[in-house]
């Protein structure tokens, strides 16, 4: 019976924040097509997420586009095919890895940060308090972290791209003895578009998914500071998770038709 | 008669969390114009009662009307509206942290729309009504003292000339002098506003000196209401335990439930 108990309870706590997850998302995202906007707060949100995280972003990126080079290069030496590293380094990072690890950077940073925001502001009342003072908590706090998240992982994974690509050709030519021009010519080559927009749209996924986890833990956090630790803690191993999954399933929805 | 007519009505109202009941069969009238004190000890439902009141909870059962219209299930522009009447003083000021003095006390207005320096202008006079100086007007909500805090708390809400104001436990956490002034400020502004007030302490001294009226909510319910010279006086156990602050008595505090 103890077992069946706890089988129930647990189905029900699922199906309660299945239900709680569904209804927050769907409200976010109401206010963040519906006036009024705050352009003031969007503005804010982008440049915090898309500005501050640069540095991180992109040293992971080149240290990603760095070792991928040395990787491939041993790997590929064992039956001749050392040319095809610029082609391995390109579509790994502009595919996979770019939007991946820049995903998993930003829910780090971002993810948390706006964990702690909002469940500070929880637990000490002043979501509440927006709500006395005319303003929508959802319009107000969770709508442009929206706005911001989805408009600004793509630009970030772009710029990834750069410097994860360049991060290849550093180690392809300085270290592993590649003729500069056949190495980007090669990479230039290689390149397909989709492969690249395929990139920004999983981006876009992967930064709708860092804001959704961050508001949603932040907004139902509780119990003062301990609270917020958890919330940050659970937005933050929340989204990463997602970004795997959902990168496997888009993987799969792009590219499963031509192999 | 204006003066006997309901603000606030709150009817039969449930609100539990789970198997927890917090409010159950709860009735509560507010007039118009008047003061009301809810006492009680931590965790009777004082707090839910106004975060009911507020829309930030939403009971299972019961009627809750402001001026007569529904409250209890509207949608979000409606809710709104509602909102525009209301202040509220909350218990540890809940001032945005990233946002200056002045800014916080403008908040409201500039959400309705009120252009910045006029809302500036009117933060400016609120200041000036809770006793603190202009030149804090630029300073951030981490550069004040708790009581600072309380008094661009109130500043804020009555800075849009609410007709409703609530407070929640004005006095918690200041010390009796700095409690007195926040009681006496209290009073002074709500008369200048002239606004219908629901207050929410365990504090005897404050809420005899702010309340009108006191009603005691205990189990769920309120036990116990009448003009605040007749407290005192009353013959109610649960009451006459509670403003003595006696241990023994028909109220068992929940030591753990």
């Amino acid at each position: 019976m103890n077992f069946l108990r706890s089988v129930g309870r647990y189905t029900l706590g699922f199906l309660a924040t299945a239900g709680r997850l569904s209804w927050f998302t769907g409200t976010a995202l109401m206010h963040a097509v519906r006036p009024p906007f705050y352009p003031r707060i969007i503005l804010k949100q982008m440049i915090e997420i898309g500005y501050f995280s640069l540095p991180v972003v992109g040293l992971t990126a080149v240290f990603a586009g760095m070792v991928l080079a040395l990787q491939s290069f041993t790997g590929f030496a064992r039956f001749s095919a050392e040319g095809a590293v610029a082609n391995v380094v390109v579509l790994s990072i502009t595919r996979e890895l770019g939007p991946v690890l820049a995903g998993l950077m930003v829910s780090g940073r971002i993810g948390a940060s706006m964990a702690a925001e909002i469940g500070t502001m929880r637990v000490t009342e002043q979501v509440d308090a927006l709500t006395t003072l005319s303003t929508n908590p959802f319009k107000y706090l969770v709508a442009p972290r929206f706005i911001a998240g989805i408009t600004m992982l793509p630009i970030l994974v772009f710029i990834a791209d750069i410097f994860g690509i360049f991060g290849g050709y550093l180690v392809g030519v300085f270290a592993l003895g590649f003729n500069p021009s056949n190495y980007l010519q090669n990479t230039y080559d290689f390149m397909q578009a989709f492969d690249v927009i395929s990139g920004l749209i999983k981006a876009s996924v992967f930064g709708f998914i860092i804001t959704l986890m961050g508001c949603y833990h932040g907004y139902y956090s509780k119990g003062g500071a301990q609270g917020v630790g958890q919330a940050t803690t659970n937005a933050v191993v929340s989204a990463s998770i997602l970004i795997l999954c959902f990168d496997y399933i888009l993987t799969q929805l792009f590219f499963a038709a031509d192999g | 008669m204006a003066e006997t007519e309901t603000k606030i009505r709150m009817t039969n109202v449930r609100k539990a969390f789970g198997e927890k009941v917090v409010l159950d069969g709860f009735n509560l009238e507010v007039k118009t114009g008047e003061s009301l004190v809810v006492i009680g000890g931590s965790g009777v439902g004082k707090s839910v009662m106004l975060k009911c009141l507020l829309g930030v909870l939403t009971p299972e059962s019961g009627a809750i009307t402001i001026d007569g219209d529904n409250v209890v299930g509207i949608g979000t522009a409606e809710r709104d509206r509602i909102n525009t009447k209301l202040g509220m003083l909350f218990q540890g000021a809940a001032l945005f942290d990233s946002q200056s003095v002045w800014e916080n006390i403008a908040f409201g207005l500039t959400a309705r729309k009120v252009a910045r320096a006029e809302a500036r202008e009117i933060a400016m006079q609120k200041i000036a009504m809770v006793g603190l100086k202009p030149e804090i007007a630029s300073l951030y909500p981490s550069q004040l003292s708790g009581g600072m805090k309380k008094r661009v708390g109130l500043a804020r809400a009555i800075a849009a000339d609410p007709e409703i104001l609530f407070f929640d436990e004005p006095t918690t956490g200041l010390d009796p002098l700095m409690g007195d002034i926040i009681n006496d400020l209290i009073v002074h502004c709500t008369a200048e506003v002239g606004a219908t007030t629901l207050t929410i302490t365990h504090d005897m001294l404050s809420a005899r000196k702010i309340g009108d009226r006191i009603a005691m909510i205990y189990n769920g319910k309120i036990i116990w209401a009448g003009p605040t010279d007749e407290i005192d006086n009353c013959d109610n156990e649960y009451v006459q335990q509670f403003i003595n602050g006696r241990t023994d008595g028909p109220i068992q505090m929940a030591v753990r439930d």
